[in-house]
């Protein structure tokens, strides 16, 4: 009997023992191996009828020892399953590696899949990727329409010229007033954040609230215009930092060349004061503007500003002469008038605004 | 295809069958008709002739004599009276424009050379005086010029920039910046018209040359033109034609192509009422000619179409029919770039109808358009296709405009050269404008939603979008104004598992300046919150604020300081960013027309709470140069300069930090001439 208690209980001994060890073996196992990732986002809107960007953040809360590696070799498509079971609608083939307990991605979700989860009869999907070393990651993706899609860039489209959408151009040096835009398509709707850099220098941040019309327009700034001081080429790029961009960022050139735009000055009106009424031989003068050859005095219409008669002069006065005011003027009703300064090249060198006048009526006998 | 469920179908058929036109050829007749036309007979300006019109009876003599075609572009005028009018009497016109002050009194008469060039074409000289005795005297004679015997009107011109850059300092690990480099650049344009027929162009030369290799983008090294256009034109009084080969801007119709730059050819035709259009241009935005002229017609890459107008003015409308098709495999290039990478297809047609039912007052401008369009062609899916349409009225009254629009998007509409355009959406628009003496008003009200086709495996969203912007001008020196933009999105009819989106966005922005004739400054300041309604409160907020500063202290220094900072808040985790960024532009003349100095720096600090970013950039770009000007012909325009370019960057996370500094020594030459 005392044999047959020995034996029982050198039999509950090995099976705790045995147990202990299975136990410290799992723990082991445990501590060495990482848990599932965590994400960041952990669910995503995908556009449908177009494809969307979204930077996926992976965080692995544990790491194999000192030096081990977490990669993954590729992600894929799921409408159902996960793993080996996954029914793949697409793949990316672009490894991920990391020796810390962060990565990054930024995935773009195809219009093909979109529709071949569609045609499937499925409205959402989902994203796998398994980390050796670092567990098995699913993001839900649901087809929704561009508007709640998830905030990603579609297309970037630069140019100079509002009207004519030029995208390069040749300036004088120092001209002024040369604007770069963009067309930024997006779905979604969030905050745009970038800046614009010409030949490596930022000029203007951007951060902005775009809603959700799909397309945004952003220009430099008035104040500083993009620099012509340096004759030659330069480069005009729009840096989005977020949202982040699977696609390269375009760029434009524009050229300086090496004459100078002539500066235009705003040339004085000096009388008659703007809106009197004036005799019919009052003279009309300006300030005097130097390396002005010649100056050009137009008179328009008020009602449509349409020019009625101008003269050339090299003084900075002018009079209208008694011949000319029957056939061009009327009394009582008002004109504007305007001058402009020309250089020895023809070049318009100063130029004023238009001011209001109007001629006295003849007093009656 | 869709099939009954909305999803689209296999493909089953092949690529659709491509299309050559001899563009060429096409070209080159134009050309060929609008040179050799038959030329008037021309006469060259000689001596005064005896002027025999009876009403000129007191000008004994004119050069240009009446109705006499003289040749050049500033031809010199003169003119001999029986006997000089009463002093200080004289006026003389020419075309209208009163030249008294200009022209030069010789015994008997007067002499005038032009200031500026004489358009070709028929001219009116008047001269007005009155004699000694009180007598008014009035006279006016018709001339015509032309600038050549052989053409009516021919002018060339050429602008050109040499440029030669020796680095004198750069950094050791500076492996990109080149020791020595040639840019040549210019432009060079010229225009030949006889009678209603006129030939045009324009191009840009570059020369680009440099012992490192350029980095990769659009500028390569060697010889190319960069962009060009020749025109040919012919505009008669039924028959008006156009023609242009290059860089070319097609327009057409808000929902099939507009404002699309393209090298290729493009035709336009009028005559009475009607119009025509035919454009062919490729697909990607290429610059220069070394790679491609254009020329040839791509397969893959290029869209082709054109439109026929007609206009009805007895009811002032007019009606406009557009179709184009095209294909387009390009990711990436000169200026553009987007996410798609297959080679996409597609067809548009439309129709346009725009009439003014009252002038000005209310426009009404309805299209309607249907599209085939496949996304990528080497896929699984077929093109699918679908429709868009629009009514706008528009009009002005007054100081105020306004315009009304409703317009649908199908799910699947798209047009090949509108690519990323709006799908899958209806909605009414309002915008409304009024322009007081010392108030300026803007309303944008808006309401749309997507799901246009009603699937029950999408939600459907709301969106409206409300702004407002107000300016007030009363006071020049100090304009000011304030804007603000409001809006819902929300969705509804969810399907299972789909999280709804209920947000509320709210900015504000207001903008004050001050404007002195040596400096001016200004203030912007923006606010934007947004609300997410859902139960996952990932609410967001940012600010960003401007200051503006340019002082002309003297004339010809221009200084502007534009400090901004950008704050960008995640109310949920409480971490925010900012980013300080500092512009200084100068621009200045220390010795007026011989010395310049110019300066373009900026200063860039980001930082977040949560120590995630702490980053400083400094960057500096300067050049100082000395005009040779006054040692060389007026022509010539030379200038030797000295430039730097400086870069700093420290990150205080990863604790690292590089400099650069480069110091460039440029001799610059330009040159222009003209005939």
């Amino acid at each position: 009997m005392q044999n047959s208690d020995c034996e029982v209980n050198s039999m509950h001994s090995k099976k705790t023992l045995l147990f202990l060890c299975i136990l410290i073996t799992a723990f082991f196992s445990i501590a060495s191996t990482s848990y599932g990732a965590s994400t960041t986002p952990a669910t995503v809107n995908a556009a449908y009828g177009q494809s969307t960007t979204v930077a996926l953040h992976y965080t692995f809360p544990v790491v194999v020892g000192a030096g081990a590696t977490i990669t993954s070799p590729y992600g894929q498509f799921c409408l159902t399953g996960t793993l080996a079971a996954c029914d793949s609608i697409g793949r990316v083939n672009m490894p991920l590696t990391t020796t810390t307990s962060l990565a990054s991605e930024v995935l773009t979700i195809p219009q093909a899949v979109v529709e071949r989860a569609l045609q499937r009869g499925f409205n959402s999907f989902t994203y796998e990727r398994n980390f050796l070393n670092g567990g098995f990651y699913s993001l839900k993706i649901n087809i929704t329409p561009g508007s709640v899609a998830a905030f990603s860039l579609r297309r970037i489209e630069l140019y100079f010229d509002h009207m004519q959408r030029k995208n390069e151009v040749m300036v004088q040096r120092n001209h002024r007033g040369l604007k770069a835009y963009a067309d930024i398509y997006y779905n979604g709707s969030g905050m745009l954040n970038g800046y614009w850099e010409v030949d490596g220098l930022i000029i203007e941040r951007v951060n902005r609230f775009v809603l959700t019309g799909g397309k945004v327009t952003l220009s430099t700034p008035a104040v500083p215009d993009l620099p012509t001081f340096d004759p030659g080429y330069h480069i005009v790029k729009f840096i989005v930092v977020a949202p982040e961009t699977s696609f390269e960022v375009p760029e434009m050139v524009y050229w300086v060349k090496g004459t100078d735009e002539p500066a235009r000055r705003a040339l004085v009106l000096t009388t008659p004061q703007d809106g009197t009424d004036i005799p019919a031989d009052s003279p009309f003068t300006w300030e005097k503007m130097e390396k002005a050859a010649v100056y050009l005095i137009s008179f328009a219409k008020a009602e449509d500003k349409t020019i009625c008669f101008s003269a050339l002069t090299r003084d900075t006065a002018y009079r209208i002469p008694a011949s000319i005011l029957a056939e061009y003027f009327t009394a009582g009703k008002k004109f504007l008038w305007s001058v402009k300064g020309y250089d020895t090249e023809n070049n318009i060198i100063a130029e004023s605004g238009m001011h209001s006048f109007s001629f006295r009526e003849a007093a009656q006998p | 295809m869709h099939d009954e469920h909305g999803n689209r179908t296999t493909r089953t058929a092949n690529k659709k069958t491509g299309k050559g036109a001899d563009m060429k050829t096409c070209w080159l007749f134009l050309c060929v008709f609008l040179f050799f036309l038959p030329l008037a007979p021309v006469y060259a300006q000689e001596e005064t002739a005896p002027v025999t019109d009876t009403g000129n009876a007191w000008i004994l003599s004119s050069s240009p004599a009446p109705n006499e075609e003289v040749i050049g572009k500033k031809p010199e005028i003169r003119v001999f009276f029986t006997s000089p009018p009463a002093p200080g009497s004289m006026t003389v016109l020419l075309d209208g424009t009163d030249i008294t002050p200009m022209i030069t009194l010789v015994e008997n008469g007067f002499t005038y050379k032009p200031v500026f060039i004489v358009a070709p074409g028929t001219h009116e000289l008047s001269v007005l005086a009155t004699d000694t005795a009180g007598n008014a005297l009035q006279g006016a004679l018709s001339f015509k010029t032309r600038h050549t015997k052989t053409l009516e009107e021919a002018s060339v011109s050429a602008d050109m920039t040499g440029i030669y850059t020796t680095t004198l300092r750069k950094d050791a690990h500076d492996g990109t910046t080149p020791y020595n480099a040639v840019t040549v650049e210019g432009t060079v344009q010229g225009k030949i018209r006889e009678g209603a027929n006129e030939f045009s162009f324009e191009g840009s030369p570059v020369y680009v040359e440099q012992d490192k290799p350029l980095g990769t983008g659009s500028v390569e090294k060697g010889l190319d033109l960069r962009s060009f256009v020749l025109r040919g034109e012919h505009k008669g009084d039924q028959l008006q034609a156009k023609a242009e080969f290059g860089d070319v801007s097609v327009n057409e119709t808000p929902f099939t192509v507009q404002s699309l730059l393209r090298r290729g050819l493009k035709i336009n035709m009028g005559y009475g009422n009607g119009a025509l259009s035919f454009f062919t241009v490729r697909a990607p935005a290429i610059y220069g000619v070394r790679n491609t002229w254009g020329l040839r017609y791509e397969e893959d890459s290029q869209i082709t179409g054109g439109s026929a107008g007609l206009s009805l003015p007895g009811i002032r409308t007019d009606i406009k029919a557009t179709f184009l098709t095209g294909e387009d495999d390009s990711t990436l290039t000169y200026g553009i770039s987007g996410i798609e990478t297959g080679r996409r297809t597609g067809d548009v047609a439309s129709l346009q109808v725009t009439s003014q039912i009252i002038p000005a007052m209310l426009i009404a401008d309805f299209e309607a358009a249907y599209s085939q369009y496949d996304f990528d062609d080497a896929d699984a899916f077929d093109e699918v296709s679908d429709t868009a349409w629009r009514v706008d009225l528009s009009g002005a009254v007054n100081e105020y405009t306004y315009d009304l629009k409703y317009e649908y998007f199908g799910r699947d509409y798209e047009s090949i050269a509108l690519q990323g355009g709006t799908k899958d959406r209806e909605g009414i628009y309002f915008t409304g404008n009024a322009m007081f003496t010392n108030h300026s008003l803007s309303i944008l009200a808006s309401a749309f939603r997507d799901n246009v086709d009603d699937l029950s495996i999408m939600p459907r969203t709301t969106s409206i979008p409300i702004s407002l912007d107000y300016n007030y001008t009363r006071f020049a020196q100090v304009p000011m104004g304030f804007s603000v933009q409001h809006e819902i999105i929300k969705t509804k009819d969810e399907p299972t598992g789909f999280d709804p989106v209920d947000t509320m966005t709210d900015s504000l922005t207001g903008k004050i300046g001050y404007v002195r004739e040596k400096w001016s400054t200004g203030l912007q300041a923006t606010y934007t919150y947004m609300n997410d309604k859902t139960g996952a409160d990932l609410d967001t907020s940012s600010g960003n604020y401007t200051f503006t500063l340019t002082l002309t202290p003297v004339e010809n220094w221009t200084i502007s300081l534009v400090p901004n900072l950008v704050q960008q808040k995640n109310e949920d985790t409480d971490v925010r960013t900012d980013t300080y960024t500092t512009t200084l532009d100068l621009r200045s003349q220390p010795v007026k027309d011989l010395i310049f100095w110019d300066l373009m720096a900026s200063y860039v600090v980001a930082d977040a709470t949560d120590d995630s970013i702490d980053t400083e950039t400094t960057t500096v770009n300067t050049r100082l140069a000395y005009s040779l000007k006054q040692f060389f012909p007026p022509y010539l325009n030379p200038t030797i300069a000295l430039k730097g370019d400086y870069q700093k960057t420290k990150d205080k996370i990863a604790d690292t930090e590089t400099d650069n500094l480069t110091i460039f020594l440029a001799f610059e030459l330009n040159a222009k001439f003209g005939l």
